[in-house]
């Protein structure tokens, strides 16, 4: 079936047929029309790659997989200029700062000219961007590759000049080396201004170091926590990146770029992991940027989180073999060979080998708040009418982009966020329920999608909008019992509801 | 969108939302019980944790007034005078309070607050992650990752529950905290107000029995890492929650003279008091206040950490005056994952150190006096460069959980460990 020639009614009716659910956690076996003559390997592997490379199901992408097959998506997904983003790109025209195709956007020289005085605007409107390319660009994998290195590298719009650093920071470092190589990505991040203004590197100078960036950068962006170096080697790297720090508004120059100040940076010797510094001036840190670069703990620490973030706990803690090596030493092996090239990786963590050996329909993982928000209405094609309301809903779920106060970014660890199911199921029952001013489903598109089904099917057609028929049995029959339960002829409301309650099931809360 | 329109239904307040839940869910309340205050249990408390996130400095907030060459010569930008003038309080003729926590003087005149310096997780790490994840685990080294959970939620499970339903360790926040981790009904709560305000009221009753059957079959206490079993309990301590906080007003108007500043700190001590007063079963409150890596601009007297001070004492004592009497069944514990460097760095601020602050108030705190062994300042005393650690938190954490929550065993809470005495709680 090509892409243009699936109808919504077509849709509709898929959603008649019988899933096939075990309990999450086991073998959530997916009815799909497309793949069920398929055997069960090759259909968990498509949807795997589907929940993991992207934001949730959503009705184009998973014909668009279907299509193309999982290694020629997973190419294409990674190689995202390829992919035309047009609707997005139309609908971020509203934020004129924003680089295009064809411009890099506003420097932070031309923010703080625009909007001086009303930074906070920046700060809002960039809130909300993430949420519609998260939402809305078809570039998805691109788009979680952004969401992790914006934990790895965290920087919140509560740091020093974030208004108008971070935005820059954002597209011109981020995005603009989100698959790139971890080096390249690593050495703009060590430079950019908001790094410098968040982690005071702005203030670090010789004879008094302010030792903030270089703990960070040891324990958080390279190394990995208590990885073989002391107190002295992070006041030692302090030492070598006194003098890093930016133009700030009132000195000469273009506001809100890297400058190195030689006046106050430490000329001494300085030891580092039992080594030397090398080099002198500026050279000495951008030649400790690229030896912990390439430092295998460097990889491995780098490559546990890709693992953990796209394949969970037990593949990131090594227990994922492939070959006679852990999936984690395979991806290491990956960074050190290929000099840390970020696609390279993904490649092989989301390669055909990698899924089965994992099985991810065997160890779904908790979406996080934003993912959560993110796949529900991608699966309903929720149009978000206010972007910058939005994140209002974003902050009642605990989880708005560039709001982690801390260096280490949002934890990406399933118990920080399992105990906080409630704010789900409201956030659900609002947007379902029309009382937000910032999301509106199209009318009767929830009708529509049921409308054949009828309410004796009702459950059933939930699981298939929602996820593509993956809720568990047990949900679905949750569903349906509540469908049956209705004191009349099930109507509107419980329409309704139903969906509130798809999206509250345990299983829509994992991938 | 046409479909609510088209349903006549709308958005209920949460009163009337309330109201409407219990008289719908009558029978299913009474399964539960009802939220009603509980008779005091002898003996044990609310215990209410205030963590400071980024490494309070503790030289700063608790001057040692004695110490006052040694802070001179390594931090002579940082020092806060506290002569007669200042407006600092002094404590004991050896310790002032920092100007900004004027608003606790009552209570340590009163015997009912608390210090205690030099107290430090065990671990010597100087990252606020690694520091911090040990002590809300209650574990030192390479234990943190085979322990389970936290220590506070450890604990409870060992604590006999005071109700069936609700929730017993609370977190205002979003993200639960390792401390209350692997604990029986624990969860975070960001906004408790409109907590229970949701959805649409004719099929309330409905919507709740379908998630009570989705999340159901698996008991809440039963421990399992696995995904599904944490998911189907956090459903149901959620369900419980959803009944137990749409029964408290979070609006009341606060005890004359208790004025909270108007900030999330403020806000945060506020819920926290409601849910106090209100007594409803909860053992444990988590409240979390970052911001505290004072790297630079440090201050003494002005600046962010003496305003975020000022925020945290006004908003303690507001806290105080509004729960009144049921400070005898209250108590407070504020802490942060290490203190800073003695010496100040190149931003006028301070790096991190190891020993640092920690107090209490309450009904059964040993209060009106500064305690912990002073470690000196000295350059011989100092833990590179910064105070030694002479309490281990754990320590701290085990008094209080023996003293006021009544824990028979501290095996579970903190594997390992030989609690020693600090005497802060009776």
């Amino acid at each position: 079936m090509g892409l243009q020639q699936a109808s919504r009614s077509s849709f509709a009716k898929r959603s008649v047929a019988e899933p096939r659910g075990g309990s999450a956690g086991e073998s959530p076996e997916l009815w799909n029309p497309q793949t069920s003559s398929l055997d069960l390997g090759e259909a968990g592997l498509r949807r795997s790659l589907m929940a993991r490379a992207t934001f949730g199901h959503q009705r184009e992408d998973r014909m668009e997989l279907d299509a193309l097959g999982p290694d020629a998506w997973l190419a294409r997904q990674l190689d995202p200029e390829l992919i035309d983003d047009g609707a997005l790109d139309q609908r971020l025209n509203a934020y004129p700062w924003l680089g295009t195709s064809s411009s890099p956007g506003m420097d932070a020289d031309q923010l703080r000219q625009a909007y001086g005085g009303g930074g906070w605007r920046l700060s809002e409107e960039s809130k909300a961007v993430r949420i519609l390319r998260a939402k809305d660009s078809r570039r998805q994998l691109f788009e979680r590759v952004v969401d992790l290195w914006n934990d790895h590298f965290n920087i919140p719009f509560t740091a020093q000049e974030a208004n108008y650093l971070r935005p820059v920071h954002e597209e011109r470092v981020i995005r603009a080396h989100a698959l790139g190589s971890f080096p390249n990505l690593l050495m703009a991040v060590a430079q950019s201004p908001a790094m410098a203004a968040y982690l005071d590197q702005d203030s670090n100078r010789a004879g008094q170091p302010n030792e903030n960036y270089a703990r960070e950068l040891l324990e958080l962006h390279t190394l990995g926590e208590g990885n073989g170096y002391t107190e002295a080697d992070v006041r030692e790297v302090a030492r070598a990146f006194t003098g890093w720090t930016f133009v700030r508004h009132w000195e000469s120059g273009p506001y809100g770029t890297f400058r190195f100040d030689p006046s106050v940076h430490d000329a001494g010797p300085k030891v580092v992991l039992g080594q030397p510094v090398v080099g002198t001036g500026v050279n000495q840190g951008i030649r400790l940027v690229e030896k912990l670069a390439r430092d295998p703990r460097t990889a491995r620490t780098v490559a546990t989180k890709l693992v953990r973030r796209f394949l969970g706990d037990d593949a990131a803690a090594g227990l994922v073999d492939l070959g006679g090596e852990s999936l984690v030493q395979r991806v290491t092996d990956v960074y050190l060979a290929t000099g840390g090239e970020i696609k390279a990786m993904l490649a092989e963590i989301l390669g055909q080998e990698a899924l089965r050996a994992v099985q991810p329909w065997r160890r779904r993982m908790l979406k996080q708040p934003f993912h959560y928000a993110i796949s529900f209405l991608r699966a309903l094609d929720v149009t978000i009418t206010d972007p910058t309301t939005a994140i209002y809903g974003f902050a009642g779920l605990g989880q708005v982009p560039f709001e982690w106060p801390d260096p280490d970014g949002y934890p990406d660890d399933s118990e920080a966020w399992v105990g906080n199911l409630a704010p789900r199921w409201r956030f659900a029952s609002a947007v379902l329920n029309g009382w937000t001013s910032w999301a509106s489903l199209a009318p009767g598109q929830l009708a529509n999608l049921c409308a054949v089904a009828g309410p004796a099917q009702w459950g059933r057609c939930v699981s298939s909008a929602l996820t593509g028929g993956e809720l568990t049995r047990e949900d679905v029959t949750a569903l349906q019992d509540f469908v049956d339960g209705a004191p009349g002829v099930p109507g509107p409301a419980d329409l309704i509801a139903t969906f509130e309650l798809g999206a509250s099931s345990p299983s829509f809360q994992t991938y | 969108m046409t479909t609510s329109n088209s349903l006549g239904h709308g958005r209920p307040t949460r009163r009337g939302f309330c109201a409407g839940a219990a008289a719908a869910l009558g029978a299913a309340t009474a399964r539960f019980g009802s939220a009603m205050p509980l008779a005091p249990a002898a003996g044990r408390d609310t215990v209410v944790l205030v963590y400071l996130r980024g490494g309070l400095d503790g030289l700063s907030a608790c001057v040692p007034t004695f110490e006052e060459g040694a802070l001179q010569a390594q931090r002579p930008g940082l020092l806060v005078p506290t002569g007669s003038s200042s407006g600092a309080v002094d404590l004991d003729g050896s310790f002032a309070l920092h100007p900004s926590l004027v608003p606790l003087e009552g209570m340590y005149r009163d015997g009912e607050l608390a210090f205690l310096h030099a107290v430090g997780g065990a671990d010597p790490t100087r990252s606020h992650f690694a520091a911090r994840r040990a002590i809300d685990a209650g574990v030192v080294g390479s234990a943190v990752q085979g322990a389970p959970g936290g220590w506070a939620g450890r604990a409870l499970r060992e604590i006999p529950q005071l109700t069936s339903r609700g929730p017993r360790g609370l977190a205002l926040g979003s993200v639960l905290p390792r401390t209350l981790s692997g604990g029986p009904r624990v969860l975070p709560v960001h906004e408790p107000g409109s907590f229970s305000d949701y959805g649409d009221t004719s099929t309330s009753e409905r919507r709740r029995e379908a998630l009570r059957m989705m999340h159901g079959g698996v008991s809440s206490v039963l421990e399992s890492a696995l995904l599904p079993v944490r998911i189907a309990q956090s459903g149901v301590t959620a369900l419980g929650a959803l009944d137990a906080l749409g029964e408290l007003d979070f609006d009341r108007p606060p005890a004359p003279g208790a004025t909270y500043p108007d900030t999330l700190l403020g806000a945060r001590l506020r819920d926290a008091a409601t849910l106090t007063l209100e007594n409803v079963g909860l053992d444990v409150i988590h409240v979390e206040e970052g911001d505290w890596d004072d790297h630079d601009d440090m201050g003494p007297v002005t600046g962010d950490l003496a305003s975020r001070l000022d925020d945290l004492g006004r908003s303690l004592a507001a806290f105080r005056q509004d729960i009144g009497t049921a400070i005898s069944r209250t108590t407070v514990l504020v802490y942060s994952e290490f203190g800073r460097r003695v010496d100040e760095n190149g931003s006028r601020g301070t790096d991190h150190g190891r020993g640092g602050l920690a107090f209490a108030f309450g009904g059964n705190v040993n209060g009106g006096q500064v305690l912990g062994a002073w470690p000196g300042l000295g350059p011989g005393a100092l833990d590179d460069g910064a105070v030694r650690v002479t309490t281990d938190f754990r320590d701290v954490f085990a008094e209080l959980l023996q003293k006021r929550l009544q824990l028979q065993s501290l095996g579970t809470a903190f594997p390992g460990h030989a609690p020693v005495p600090v005497g802060l709680f009776r």
